[in-house]
């Protein structure tokens, strides 16, 4: 018992160091990427009409002139303090200019995901725990035709019918200048679909394999001997064994739903933070692009480190192993 | 012990009898496959009009077989002339990133110290592949090798993830540890025991990064960085095209039942597949 809390408080610090370690490289690649954009930062804000010696004053301002290290040191420094910095383009703060995209990126994730959760889970738990039967069956080849079509292709077709055609929902999805996403529910409607339909496929298809996998187990198959009805099987023997397969299936949604999902936000309008991601990469504006890619990247460590947690806490077999 | 025997030949017999038939359903996939694949590489010749050529008025549909594009072009040769590149990229990508997510996947599961590894596919992970991509772009503008880098950088993190979990059980079985104990040395073991049991697993997720390569092939044709003009690609037919969508559907309509006649039968013929390996 003491061994395992032992194993657990280890595992928990072992894990807290590793996140902090995979977001400090990351930030070393993102920064190294935007270094490597091409163009100069100086002439792309002077135009290509300036005189060298404003060129070099600015260069001087912006601290072009010192090596990428130690800019790389100065930018980590103040990021670290909460000081995301300014546009190169507009001198406005970073975080006036990602805050609204961010928000609308969110909401749209967080929307997403449950839709995704709840689709994923049922799908998985109906199509898994008789293998080879009907429902089984239907419920493989629909998953698997769903995953094979692209979500611009879904949402696509959305547009086109139900936005265009039958006009029953917002084509195009604008956030209202003075509200949120969930202000005008009706603009999130196409875009989750566009997201769910393959996110929640592809998310049934692998939990579908844990939970096919665990049916075959003796002790499940002692179970259903022993007159256990089918519900209570599915939930104390079939759902627990899919869980570190879930959380991982999971995970792998939080980078499809937060840096993904551009082209869907592109083709609705709908102003998140990977729209914001393209035209600012466009643009070369440093700051702006350095501070996306780490929001992102975050999001995206901690849903991996939540999953690993899950996962290693859920199976015994594993806590003793390491 | 001579009727388990006896049984044992019997299912191995069976097992043959199995994978030599074909269901008409793989050979009817197989067909649509290839006729896709015959259209994008040999379209350019039979295509009626140039890529560039206007036809008639943008958006017409009532001009040849599907229409007319937002710049009056006719649709059915530009499907003809766009299906090259999205075809070949995703098909090379997908196969390099596999080949090497497997190698690094089983190595990860079959070494004690896999931190290293798989640290180091955890920061190429959680990198916005996108992000990735427009730099790229940016950079080399969007050749087709660059595409192809992109889906591979994009993919090895996951396939490796992916290769790393499926091969982990199978390392630590009993029935590789026996083998091990035997004195039978790793690269046998990986080959003999190892390998067989990852091709379904494996197979099974490079059809969904299959996928997912065409999706970001096709996701930089809406980003603004497709083919040079007049050059095009399916994707980027969609993202040009869906404007016009209530004037002429076909434009965005025809190019998408092309891109589903790829990736649809390409996700359910290699899980075909990878069932029938399994069995």
């Amino acid at each position: 018992m003491t061994a395992g809390l032992h194993n657990a408080a280890r595992y928990t610090i072992w894990r807290m160091a590793s996140l902090v370690a995979t977001l400090l490289a990351v930030s070393a690649i993102l920064f190294a990427a935007v270094e490597w954009l091409p163009g100069d930062p100086a002439q792309q804000i002077l135009g290509i009409h300036a005189t060298p010696e404003r060129l070099d004053i600015l260069r001087e301002q912006l601290n072009l002139n010192d090596s990428v290290p130690e800019r790389y040191a100065r930018w980590l420094w103040s990021t670290l303090q909460g000081d995301l910095g300014e546009s190169v383009r507009t001198n406005q703060p970073v975080g006036a200019i990602i805050s609204r995209p961010a928000l609308n990126t969110a909401m749209l994730a967080v929307t997403a995901f449950a839709a995704i959760t709840t689709v994923a889970l049922l799908l998985a738990a109906f199509g898994g725990r008789r293998d080879g039967s009907r429902t089984s069956t239907v419920i493989s080849v629909t998953t698997l035709s769903a995953v094979s079509v692209p979500e611009f292709i879904i949402a696509g077709i959305l547009i086109s019918v139900v936005g265009l055609e039958l006009g029953w929902l917002p084509a195009v999805s604008l956030v209202p200048s003075d509200g949120t996403p969930f202000s005008r529910p009706e603009i999130l409607v196409l875009p989750v679909v566009s997201l769910s339909i393959v996110g929640g496929a592809y998310g049934a298809r692998l939990i579908r394999a844990a939970v096919a996998d665990a049916a075959r187990r003796p002790h499940v198959q002692a179970a259903r001997l022993a007159g256990l009805t089918e519900s209570r099987v599915l939930i104390r023997h079939l759902l627990p064994s899919a869980i570190p397969t879930t959380v991982q299936v999971l995970a792998f949604m939080v980078p499809f739903l937060v840096g993904g999902a551009v082209v869907v936000e592109r083709i609705f309008a709908f102003p998140g933070l990977g729209s914001q991601l393209v035209d600012r990469v466009a643009l070369r504006d440093a700051p702006v692009i350095e501070a996306i890619g780490l929001i992102q990247a975050a999001a995206v460590i901690i849903g991996f480190q939540v999953a690993d947690a899950v996962g290693f806490f859920a199976s015994p077999e594993r806590r003793t192993a390491e | 012990m001579t009727s388990l025997a006896g049984q044992e030949v019997l299912a191995v017999g069976r097992r043959r009898a199995r994978m030599a038939r074909v269901s008409p359903m793989t050979i009817a996939l197989l067909a649509v496959l290839l006729a896709v694949l015959f259209i994008a590489l040999f379209g350019p010749m039979i295509a009626p009009h140039g890529k560039g050529e206007v036809t008639s008025l943008p958006f017409d549909p009532e001009v040849g077989v599907v229409g007319t594009d937002h710049l009056g072009r006719d649709v059915l040769s530009r499907i003809l002339h766009g299906g090259r590149p999205i075809v070949i990229i995703p098909v090379v990508a997908t196969a390099l990133a596999t080949l090497i997510g497997g190698v690094l996947g089983i190595a990860a599961a079959a070494l004690r110290r896999d931190d290293v590894i798989m640290r180091a596919m955890d920061v190429f992970a959680v990198i916005p592949s996108i992000l990735v991509a427009l730099v790229l772009f940016h950079r080399f503008g969007a050749q087709h090798w660059v595409l192809a880098l992109a889906v591979i950088i994009a993919s090895i993190p996951f396939t490796t993830r992916y290769a790393r979990a499926a091969a982990f059980p199978i390392i630590h079985s009993g029935y590789v540890e026996q083998a091990r104990m035997i004195g039978e040395i790793a690269p046998t073991i990986v080959v003999r025991d190892v390998l067989p049991n990852l091709v379904r697993p494996l197979f099974a997720d490079a059809g969904l990064r299959f996928i997912g390569a065409i999706y970001l092939v096709a996701a930089a044709g809406f980003l603004g960085f497709g083919p040079p003009p007049p050059s095009t690609d399916w994707g980027s037919m969609i993202s040009e095209n869906i404007g016009g969508a209530g004037l002429n559907p076909w434009a965005t309509i025809a190019p998408s039942v092309f891109v589903l006649l790829l990736t649809i039968p390409v996700n359910l013929l290699a899980d075909r597949f990878a069932k029938q390996v399994a069995r």
